[in-house]
């Protein structure tokens, strides 16, 4: 199945996360046992003075006994000021990591996956292109629910950005139907502009729920009966619908 | 023979036979309509031929052919063509050759529509809207 919900997450990443709450652990176990602070305060100063670049809150800490009119005092700020600095760069390269680790767990799609668990009589949209988008929009409009499924990631990412649910993943396997939550469809759409694609996705589709109408699109004639065969319930083909209503029309037209 | 379709009169040219004008010249055929189709793939050419339609080999995007079909005598053209800037382009041309022609044509992307209408079309099908209603339709059954 190649439709997880983000690929590993990278080693490198959870090590730097480890690291994070490691360091904020022992320095605020040291603040506690050397300052006798209060678990709360300890965590508050370490975290603060990791994040603040001009030193002021942790550095408060440890120069307290350096007078402000000593000749150290100046000096001190600007080693304080530079170890902010350094700061700064490590904590944005492990904030980096910490961005880059959220989306490689793509939140968007475990909320989706939980969305997709709850819903029932839904619609499944496999294949994302402009018969679906059109159908997709209709179907919003009607306020009836329904699931995009596309392996293509810049069609995948399309249907996001119109906040459709989306999975990516390929129609024609068992694991994404039933991630898509087939048993509890309502009916299954291939819009897939292949047919040979559309041909296994209601074979898969049939297989996994008898009981789910499956409305399949095609380009050729001759595979419409194959279809049928494959117990799909309907098989359109848009071009052939546009040459009949043409023809019609042209009909009332020129009779 | 090119000498004989332009003299046609009241008949429908179909630019382009692929899925969609292939229904569209059935459907005119069944009610005994005259026809000349435009093609431009000559093994195309050859199957039209087979089955005894007018037909002429060439761009329907150009004026000459599209008079060579009889336009300027014809009641309907239908641009059946994969492309919509080709589909476009024709209805533009055919417009300009006979101002009161029927003009109907297919189209691919819903942006292109509005430029559709503007370049004289009166009918325009979008073949995935054509199937969405369809799809619909059987959803809600």
């Amino acid at each position: 199945m190649n439709s997880s919900a983000g690929s590993e997450i990278p080693v490198k990443y959870i090590i730097a996360f480890a690291l994070l709450v490691a360091f904020v652990f022992v320095f605020a176990v040291f603040f506690i046992e050397s300052r006798g602070v209060g678990l709360y305060s300890a965590v508050y100063f370490t975290t603060s003075a990791l994040f603040d670049a001009v030193g002021v809150s942790g550095g408060s800490m440890v120069t307290a006994a350096i007078p402000v009119y000593s000749r150290a005092f100046p000096a001190f700020i600007v080693i304080l000021f530079m170890l902010g600095i350094i700061k700064i760069a490590v904590i944005g390269f492990v904030l980096a990591g910490i961005v880059d680790l959220i989306t490689n767990i793509r939140l968007r799609e475990r909320f989706v996956f939980f969305r997709i668990r709850k819903l029932k009589n839904g619609i499944l949209v496999c294949g994302f292109n402009s018969l679906s988008e059109d159908l997709c929009q209709i179907l919003k409009a009607k306020g009836m629910p329904f699931i995009v499924i596309e392996k293509n990631e810049s069609r995948a990412e399309a249907a996001d950005l119109l906040n459709y649910n989306t999975i990516r993943g390929d129609f024609g396997d068992d694991a994404v139907l039933k991630e898509a939550a087939i048993s509890q469809a309502r009916c299954v759409i291939m819009a897939s502009e292949d047919d040979f694609e559309n041909l296994l996705g209601v074979v898969a589709a049939h297989y996994l729920n008898r009981k789910v109408k499956i409305i399949t699109r095609a380009r050729d004639e001759d595979s419409v009966s194959k279809m049928q065969r494959a117990n799909a319930t309907m098989c359109v083909i848009p071009e052939v619908l546009a040459g009949l209503e043409i023809g019609n029309k042209i009909l009332q037209k020129v009779r | 023979m090119a000498e004989k379709k332009n003299e046609m009169k009241n008949h429908v040219v179909v630019c382009g036979y692929g899925v969609v004008g292939q229904k569209i010249v059935e459907v005119l055929s069944e009610h005994k309509v005259p026809l000349v189709v435009i093609e431009f793939e000559p093994k195309i050419c050859e199957k039209l031929k087979s089955l005894d339609y007018q037909y002429i080999e060439g761009d329907g995007t150009q004026p000459k052919v599209l008079k060579d079909a009889g336009i300027m005598n014809a009641k309907a053209v239908a641009f059946a063509m994969d492309n919509d800037a080709k589909n476009l382009f024709a209805v533009l041309t055919a417009r300009d050759l006979n101002k009161d022609i029927f003009i109907t044509t297919r189209a691919n992307d819903a942006r292109v529509r509005d430029k559709m209408v503007e370049a004289g079309a009166d009918y325009i099908v979008m073949p995935q809207k054509s199937a969405s209603k369809e799809i619909l339709d059987e959803i809600l059954k």
